[in-house]
C-alpha cells in the first residue's frame, strides 16, 4: 500500500516536471522565434515559433504568432510579384503594422521605401518618414519631407518634420513648422499621438498632454493599455515624464466603444450592433 | 355505489328521475389535479434544469418570447437575433396553439418562471407568510403593465436589432449560465420577482410578463373553458379562493378571462353535494367535462410537434449570400466553435468574403446556426473557382484591418482542422 502510494506520487512529480520542462522549452523557443524576428530573420523565426507550438500544444498565444508569421511571409512574396496597386497598399500597410509591432524597423524601412517609391502617395511619404524617426534618423526624415511637392504633404507629414528638427536642435524651424498645424479638429488617435510628442519636443507641455489626453480618448480600449505603455518609454516624452499633467493624461480612460470581435466586452456595447449584418 | 378519494371527487348516482339529463359527473382519477398539474410543472422545471446545467445546450433558443422578439428581424432581413434559432418560431407557434385550444395553459402547466413563483407562494403560505391580495382596480391596472412592457421591449429590440434587454433578464441568467452580458440588474429582477412572490400570486405572470401579453389576445378566444351549471351552484366561494390569477369564478356563467390558465384548480375544489357545478371543456355546455389528463396529452402533443419540426426542419438562423449561384455547386459542412451569436455570424461572413490574400473566388452562401460550442455551417461554393482548404483558410488565418491599423487573430476554430497542419 505505501508502495502504492510512494509510487503513485513519483510517477505525479515527474508528470509535473515534464510538464514545466516542457512548457519552459516552448518558452525558449518562442523567445527565440521573438529574437530571430527582430533581427528580420522570418524563415527561422517561423521554425521557432512552430516548435514552440509542436512542445506546447495548448499554448494559444504560441499557435497565433505563428499563424500570422506564415501569412507575413507569404504576403512577402505576394508583394513582390503584385501587379494591382491597390492590393500592393494593402499588403503593403499590413506587413508594416506587423513589422512596427515587432520592432522590425530595418524591414520597415525597405518596405516603405520600395513603397514610396511605386505609390508615391502623401501616405507613402508620410510612412517612410515615420519610420525613419522610429529609427532615429532624423536627417533622413527631414531631407525626405523637404524634398516633397505641396501635393505629397500632409499634416502627417508635416508633424513628423517639425519633430525632427526639434530633435535636431533647429528649434526656429520646428516651431515655425508646428505653428502651422491646428489639431482643434482632429480625432485620429494616431496622429494626436504624433503631435503630442512634436509639441514635447518643442517644450509645450500644455499642449503635449492635451493631445495625449485626446488620443487616449479616441484609442479603442483593447489598445489603450499598449499605448500608455508605449508613451511611457516614448524618448520624445522624456523631458515631461514627470509632470502631472503627463501622468495626468496617462490616466484617460478611452470613449470609444468596442465590439467583442474587435476585443470588446460584448456586442452589448458594440457601436455596430444594430447594422452588423446590414454592412454587406 | 360510491368511490371517494382524497383531493378527488367521483359520485355515481344510482337513482336518476325519469325523463331529466343525467347529472354530469365527476370522474374518477388516479390523482388530484392539482397534483396532477405540479407533476407536470415538475417535469417542465426539470427539463429546463437539465438541458442548460447538464445538456448544456443553448436553452435559449427554445423561448417561446424569443420567437416574438425576433419576428421582426427575421421578416426584414431573413436573419434570426443574437444566439436564438428558428426552433423559437416552433415553440412560439405550437405555444400559441395551445393558447388557442387551452387558454393559458402554458403558464400554468410549463413556464417554469410560473411553476416557481407558484411554488413559493404555497411555501409561504406554508411558513405562515400572508398572501397580500391584490385589489380589483389595482389589479386591473397593474395588469396593464405587461402590455407597455411588451411595447417597449419589442420596439427596441426591434430598432437595436438586438436582444437590448437580455442583460436584464432573470430568464436570461438562468438560460445562459450566467453569460457574459448579464448584469448585475438581472439579479435584481430576480429578486424582486422571488419576494414579491412570496407575498402575491404569480405576480410576474400576472402583471409583468411580456409573453403574457402576446397570449392574452389569443386565450380570451379559447376554444376550452370553465363552465358553471349555474342550477347547481351552491354560490360557495371556494373557486374564487382557489384561483392563481384571481378570476371571479363564481361571478361567471362561463369563464372567459384571457387570464385562465385551465389549471382544474376550482373544477377540483366545487363542493356540492352531489355534482360539481364547474366542468372544464369546449364550447358552452356545462354538463359535458373533458378529464385533465386531456389537456396534459395535448400539451405534450403540441410541444413534441414543436421539437420534431425543429429537428426534421432545421432552417439556419444565419444566412448570407455572395455572387451568382452558378450551374454546379459544391456544400462543405463545418463544425465551427466561437460562433455564439449574430455578431459572431456577421464576422465569420466576413472572413469568408476577406479581399487579401486567402479572398475566395466565385459563389459562396453560408448558413449558420449560432451558439454554445461547436455549431453547424454549410458553405455552398463553386468548386470550380475554389475548395474546402482554401474555405477552411479564409476562415482561420489572420486579417490585416486596414481601418483600424492592425493585425485580427480568427477567433473561429474548425473541429479537425489544425491551421498549422501539425497533425
Amino acid at each position: 500500500m505505501r508502495r502504492t502510494a510512494l509510487l503513485i506520487l513519483a510517477m505525479a512529480v515527474m508528470v509535473s516536471v515534464a510538464s514545466v520542462a516542457t512548457a519552459a522549452t516552448g518558452e525558449a523557443l518562442f523567445k527565440k522565434g521573438n529574437t530571430l524576428l527582430e533581427e528580420g530573420d522570418l524563415e527561422g523565426a517561423y521554425k521557432a515559433y512552430v516548435e514552440a507550438v509542436q512542445n506546447d500544444e495548448e499554448n494559444e498565444a504560441y499557435r497565433q504568432q505563428a499563424t500570422m508569421l506564415r501569412q507575413v511571409i507569404r504576403m512577402r512574396k505576394q508583394l513582390a510579384r503584385e501587379t494591382d496597386n491597390e492590393l500592393y497598399s494593402h499588403f503593403a500597410l499590413a506587413l508594416r503594422s506587423f513589422y512596427h509591432e515587432h520592432e522590425v524597423f530595418g524591414e520597415a524601412l525597405a518596405l516603405d521605401k520600395a513603397a514610396f517609391k511605386r505609390l508615391s502617395t502623401p501616405e507613402s511619404a508620410a510612412n517612410l518618414a515615420e519610420t525613419h524617426l522610429l529609427m532615429n534618423e532624423n536627417k533622413a526624415a527631414i531631407a525626405l519631407i523637404d524634398g516633397l511637392s505641396d501635393s505629397h504633404r500632409s499634416m502627417r507629414s508635416q508633424v513628423y518634420l517639425a519633430t525632427a528638427l526639434a530633435r535636431t536642435d533647429q528649434m526656429e524651424r520646428a516651431k515655425s513648422v508646428a505653428a502651422a498645424l491646428d489639431f482643434s479638429e482632429e480625432e485620429d488617435a494616431g496622429l494626436l499621438f504624433d503631435g503630442a510628442c512634436m509639441f514635447a519636443r518643442l517644450g509645450n507641455t500644455e499642449k503635449a498632454c492635451a493631445a495625449l489626453t485626446k488620443c487616449f480618448k479616441q484609442t479603442p480600449p483593447s489598445l489603450l493599455d499598449g499605448g500608455k505603455k508605449y508613451a511611457m518609454q516614448c524618448a520624445d516624452f522624456a523631458s515631461i515624464k514627470d509632470d502631472a499633467r503627463f501622468k495626468g493624461a496617462l490616466g484617460t480612460k478611452s470613449t470609444i466603444k468596442e465590439s467583442k470581435c474587435s476585443g470588446g466586452s460584448g456586442c452589448g456595447n458594440c457601436p455596430s450592433r444594430s447594422s452588423c449584418s446590414k454592412k454587406k | 355505489m360510491a368511490l371517494l378519494r382524497k383531493g378527488t371527487r367521483c359520485f355515481q348516482q344510482d337513482d336518476e328521475a325519469p325523463g331529466s339529463d343525467p347529472p354530469h359527473e365527476p370522474r374518477a382519477y388516479l390523482m388530484s389535479a392539482k397534483t396532477l398539474r405540479r407533476l407536470v410543472q415538475f417535469f417542465f422545471v426539470t427539463l429546463t434544469i437539465v438541458g442548460v446545467f447538464v445538456v448544456r445546450g443553448n436553452a435559449e433558443r427554445w423561448c417561446p418570447f424569443g420567437g416574438v422578439e425576433a419576428i421582426y428581424t427575421y421578416a426584414s432581413e431573413g436573419n434570426m437575433l443574437c444566439s436564438l434559432g428558428v426552433s423559437n418560431f416552433y415553440v412560439l407557434a405550437a405555444v400559441l396553439l395551445i393558447t388557442i385550444l387551452l387558454r393559458r395553459a402554458f403558464c400554468g402547466y410549463m413556464c417554469p418562471i410560473g411553476a416557481i413563483s407558484e411554488w413559493l407562494q404555497s411555501g409561504a403560505r406554508r411558513l405562515g407568510i400572508k398572501e397580500y391580495k391584490v385589489g380589483h382596480r389595482l389589479d386591473r391596472a397593474l395588469a396593464s403593465l405587461k402590455y407597455v412592457l411588451l411595447v417597449v421591449i419589442l420596439v427596441l429590440t426591434w430598432i437595436e436589432a438586438e436582444l437590448i434587454f437580455r442583460t436584464f433578464d432573470p430568464c436570461y441568467a438562468l438560460l445562459s449560465r450566467h453569460g457574459e452580458d448579464i448584469t448585475f440588474w438581472a439579479y435584481v429582477v430576480a429578486g424582486s420577482i422571488v419576494f414579491a412572490s412570496l407575498l402575491i400570486i404569480m405576480p410576474f405572470c400576472r402583471y409583468f410578463c411580456p409573453l403574457a401579453a402576446v397570449l392574452n389576445p389569443f386565450s380570451r378566444f379559447g376554444l376550452t373553458k370553465v363552465r358553471k351549471d349555474d342550477d347547481v351552484c351552491t354560490g360557495c366561494g371556494e373557486c374564487e379562493q382557489s384561483c392563481p390569477m384571481a378570476i371571479p369564478v363564481g361571478q361567471m356563467s362561463t369563464v372567459n378571462s384571457a387570464r385562465c390558465m385551465s389549471c382544474f384548480n376550482c373544477v377540483e375544489v366545487c363542493k356540492t353535494d352531489a355534482t360539481t357545478a364547474l366542468t372544464w371543456g369546449p364550447g358552452s355546455n356545462a354538463k359535458r367535462t373533458w378529464p385533465q389528463y386531456a389537456l396534459v396529452v395535448l400539451l405534450f402533443i403540441c410541444l413534441s410537434g414543436a421539437v420534431t419540426a425543429a429537428y426534421v426542419v432545421p432552417l439556419p438562423s444565419f444566412v448570407k449570400e455572395h455572387g451568382e449561384p452558378p450551374t454546379e455547386t459544391a456544400v462543405a459542412e463545418l463544425a465551427v466553435h466561437n460562433l455564439t451569436c449574430r455578431g459572431k455570424a456577421s464576422l465569420f461572413d466576413y472572413f469568408v468574403t476577406r479581399d487579401d490574400l486567402y479572398a475566395l473566388d466565385g459563389y459562396v452562401r453560408m448558413e449558420a446556426w449560432p451558439g454554445p460550442g461547436a455549431v453547424k455551417v454549410r458553405i455552398i461554393y463553386d468548386p470550380n473557382k475554389t475548395d474546402v482548404d482554401a474555405i477552411k483558410e479564409a476562415i482561420t488565418e489572420p486579417y490585416y484591418d486596414r481601418d483600424g491599423d492592425r493585425w485580427r487573430n480568427s477567433p473561429f476554430e474548425i473541429e479537425g482542422y489544425d491551421p498549422l497542419a501539425l497533425d
